[in-house]
């Protein structure tokens, strides 16, 4: 019996080495993920939301590498692991769903036998035993007409329908997780809420985790159980979606929570849409204490010194100075 | 599943090979060179059979000029039938054209993917292999490679084939350079896709539009190249080709154009039409060069 978390990440390092210099995007990423739970990362672009995903699945792109921390699915290391077995495990037992469901698919093959290509590899079904299970796939993430979808091309459909295929694939081996890059980022707003309750209707069938990465909060709300902001390539926040939106104790967080726009709010029909001064700063010239700390309304001396330690219990942990006070 | 999806209203689009297919139909000069090709085809595949004359027997007085004595195109310099000549040199030029540029592919889309899909030391090597053969003139290497071995059909189409392989794997390389960064790729990666798979199944098929219209073109330069070898003497002694008809006639011209000129001719028309082909091709795969 395997204990512990379904997918635990711990102090996980990504570097891009140049020539002169080396860039550490990730510096010590540390989450887990249970069973039939949704987390979500968010955070602005260059947090290193994005390659925290990639670096699941052991495909951060050259120059880049794994510098150190430990992967773990249902207790067995995937980093270090032989190639051909991590093949194995991708697409398989964790599989993902990317931004742009636009050129994610190949474009000259038709859907069905791009989903049943899957299929066939990690489950060594023949390709009419694949066919039919495409089908079903298609089925069940709401295509319309499967059997003739499953034979048309990728450019033959709308985006939302291509987003199906891609979930379709996803799922199509019933991995224990499925890592979701901004998944509905690229489609309608109406499109979107179909797309995040398909996400939620599969995972209460199978108890599939997701890992979910997002810059939206709206997001974040409605399907996450658990949440992690990112800043700068570190988690500086991390607990229940309910507390951190509810009640956010990194400045950033809320931060976020003040960008997110709002329709229903009654001053805002003339209010400006708030924002965070400044860019987040490029990785090789952080600051020497907290990343945040220039852009920060309530920076104190200490930020400026050390990049603060996480502070709280595992349940709610927070990467901020102020919170050595409380 | 309670979640209602969008309605879809491309019904009956069709796949993109017909797709291609239906602009090329459409492409005018692509298809006035497939229909001088598949004339030429059927000239040489039937023609010997149905002409019934064997293009190295002596017919009749030399240089005769077409139409004279029941010979359609006339006579070469030792009396042989030119028609003869021409049908059956057909058969030579475009099968030593149609399996050198097989080889040619074969050899230049094989190196290049390679190169393309690992980069960093294996593309280095590669393509220092590949500059090695683009260094060499070809036509000069081709007649080292000839007269070093016998020349033999078999080996001339070889030849023609290592000495032309180096364009296209230049650009199968650079197709893989551009396609291997696109999104499918990084999500078949995603999915488990082995490395065969992604260079096969994934790539590959995404980098055919250029490939098809350079090996199309590959055939012609083949031709030519067959063609200039039996010109200067290193073709195959024992076949009738269009480059040995030429060749042998060629001191001829002033008395009996004819001769020299209509073999010429032949090989002219075989290698304007696979053009044609190659730059419908070309327009027909390309979508954004279509006129709609």
């Amino acid at each position: 019996m395997v204990t512990g978390p379904l997918f635990a990440v711990e102090d996980l390092h990504v570097t891009f080495a140049m020539r002169a210099r080396s860039v550490e995007v990730l510096k010590g990423v540390s989450f887990d993920v249970e069973a039939g739970e949704t987390v979500c990362i968010v955070g602005e672009s260059g947090s290193g939301k994005s390659m925290t995903a990639l670096a699941v699945l052991g495909l951060v792109p050259s120059p880049g590498a794994i510098t150190g921390g430990r992967i773990c699915l249902e207790g067995r290391e995937l980093s270090g692991m032989p190639r051909k077995a991590l093949r194995g495990v991708r697409g398989a037992k964790i599989s993902m769903v990317f931004q742009e469901p636009m050129s994610s698919l190949n474009p000259v093959l038709t859907v069905g036998s791009q989903v049943a290509e899957v299929l066939r590899q990690h489950e060594g079904l023949t390709s009419k035993q694949a066919g039919a299970r495409v089908v079903d796939l298609f089925r069940a993430v709401g295509i319309p007409a499967a059997e003739e979808r499953a034979a048309a091309y990728p450019h033959q459909m709308s985006g939302g329908m291509r987003q199906r295929v891609m979930i379709a694939m996803a799922i199509a081996c019933r991995p224990k997780l499925l890592i979701a890059d901004e998944p509905t980022t690229a489609l309608d707003v109406t499109v979107q809420k179909q797309i995040l309750q398909l996400l939620k209707e599969i995972q209460k069938q199978s108890r599939m985790a997701i890992l979910l990465i997002t810059h939206d909060m709206g997001i974040v709300s409605e399907i996450g159980d658990r949440v992690i902001v990112m800043y700068a390539g570190r988690p500086v926040e991390t607990g229940a979606v309910s507390d951190v939106l509810g009640n956010p104790r990194h400045p950033y967080t809320s931060a976020l929570i003040a960008c997110a726009p709002r329709v229903a709010a009654q001053d805002a029909r003339r209010s400006r849409l708030p924002e965070i001064p400044g860019m987040v700063p490029p990785l090789e010239r952080l600051p020497r204490g907290c990343a945040f700390e220039p852009r920060c309304p309530r920076s104190v001396p200490a930020c400026r010194d050390a990049p603060p330690p996480y502070f709280g219990s595992a349940a709610r942990r927070v990467a901020c100075w102020l919170e050595e006070r409380r | 599943m309670t979640v209602s999806a969008e309605p879809d209203p491309l019904d009956g689009v069709p796949s993109p090979l017909r797709e291609h297919a239906r602009f090329f139909v459409r492409h005018g000069s692509g298809m006035l060179g497939l229909s001088i090709l598949l004339l030429i085809v059927a000239a040489s595949l039937a023609g010997p059979a149905l002409y019934g004359v064997d293009p190295f027997d002596v017919v009749a007085a030399p240089l005769l000029p077409p139409g004279t004595d029941g010979l359609p195109l006339g006579s070469d310099y030792i009396g042989r039938d030119i028609l003869a000549g021409v049908l059956q040199g057909g058969r030579v030029s475009l099968m030593v054209g149609v399996l050198a540029a097989v080889i040619s592919m074969a050899l230049g889309t094989t190196i290049g993917s390679l190169a393309g899909f690992y980069g960093g030391r294996v593309d280095q090597l590669l393509m220092s292999f590949t500059e090695f053969f683009q260094v060499l003139p070809a036509l000069v290497f081709a007649m080292a490679l000839v007269t070093l071995f016998s020349p033999s059909l078999a080996t001339i189409t070889v030849v023609v084939g290592v000495v032309s392989w180096t364009g296209v794997a230049r650009l199968t390389r650079a197709e893989f350079l551009r396609i291997r960064e696109l999104d499918f790729v990084r999500a078949s990666r995603a999915a488990g896709a082995s490395d065969a798979r992604l260079i096969w199944r994934v790539i590959l098929p995404n980098a055919m539009p250029p490939l098809m219209v350079a090996g199309t073109l590959t055939v012609g330069i083949a031709i030519l190249f067959e063609g200039g070898l039996s010109f200067l003497g290193l073709g195959d002694p024992n076949v009738m080709s269009w480059g040995l008809m030429i060749g042998g006639n060629r001191g001829y011209m002033l008395d009996a154009w004819w001769a020299a000129t209509i073999p010429g001719a032949a090989l002219f028309l075989a290698v304007l039409s696979i053009s044609l082909i190659g730059d419908g091709l070309n327009d027909a795969l390309n979508p954004s060069l279509r006129q709609w």
